[in-house]
């Protein structure tokens, strides 16, 4: 008779199934605009990345984990304010050009390309942080991700027992 | 002024503390393996006991939720010959507040160290 095939252990679903809930799911609205546009502007790129900070942070069980996430959060929420003004930072208001930064600097750091690279360096490192957060959590420490998920070792609950 | 310097280090700013978090979570990562290792290896040398409680608190590959509690205070009475931190970190397993986890914690645990308490285990 054919053995049937195995799945997965329940912990690494629970770290799976967390991933697409917390990492592919919210980033949807990013996907279609970039089906949809051909490319994901300015503006929703930083806007996500301070609500998915934000939303990384008050979930994470480590207090450093929670105020750099909020940090991140509070700064591109700023960030998002500006992204909407119409008129674009003048390069000669934002800083002195003379001493230690050039003005090549300046110019890179004012860039509207500048501010995208840097959320999705950003985005990159929240979603490590947050990888890293939850194999501790599922893998590790088995906790279930989904509360139905059963365990295999025909554990008898309490009101079974006594029936 | 000041709002556009914002504009411009605000986010390089913040994207150090992004990369701050990662470090942190991966720091997390390498101590709660080292601690749960560390647990493993003192479980082991309490083998004889841990096989002895399983075979008394399971009944036709069934353990309910009072033996669990037992397995669970034992487990949790080991635990306490490790350094504090350590501790704290498997405890995050071992006390964590679904049964369902908690239970599947100790399921890991007891295969780990060579008393599975699966129904069909050997």
């Amino acid at each position: 008779m054919p053995k049937p095939i195995k799945g997965l252990p329940n912990h690494v679903q629970s770290f799976f199934v967390c991933i697409i809930f917390h990492m592919v799911f919210p980033a949807l609205p990013l996907v279609f605009e970039l089906i949809e546009s051909g490319r994901i502007a300015e503006k929703a790129l930083v806007l996500f990345t301070s609500l998915y900070a934000a939303t990384i942070g008050v979930s994470s069980r480590n207090q450093l984990v929670f105020g750099s996430t909020m940090l991140v959060s509070i700064v591109f929420s700023f960030v998002y304010g500006f992204t909407l003004r119409d008129d674009p930072v003048p390069l000669s208001a934002a800083m002195p050009t003379s001493g230690v930064i050039s003005e090549s600097i300046v110019e890179a750091t004012t860039s509207v390309d500048l501010t995208t690279w840097i959320a999705i360096i950003t985005l990159i490192c929240l979603v490590v942080q947050h990888v890293a957060e939850r194999y501790n959590m599922h893998v590790v420490d088995e906790i279930p991700f989904l509360a139905f998920v059963r365990s295999a070792a025909g554990h008898q609950n309490s009101q079974e027992a006594e029936s | 002024m000041f709002e556009d310097a914002f504009a411009i280090f605000g986010p390089i700013i913040a994207s150090l503390a992004s990369g701050f978090a990662a470090a942190v979570a991966i720091v997390m990562l390498v101590r709660k393996q080292k601690a749960q290792s560390h647990y493993l290896d003192l479980l082991r040398n309490h083998k004889e006991e841990i096989i002895s409680l399983r075979n008394e608190v399971m009944h036709d590959g069934k353990v309910s939720d009072q033996e669990l509690e037992k397995i669970i205070a034992l487990l949790h009475s080991y635990s306490n010959e490790m350094p504090e931190s350590e501790q704290k970190l498997v405890h995050q397993g071992l006390l964590q507040d679904s049964q369902i986890g908690r239970e599947l914690y100790c399921e890991k645990i007891f295969r780990r160290v060579g008393a599975p308490l699966h129904r069909n285990a050997a």
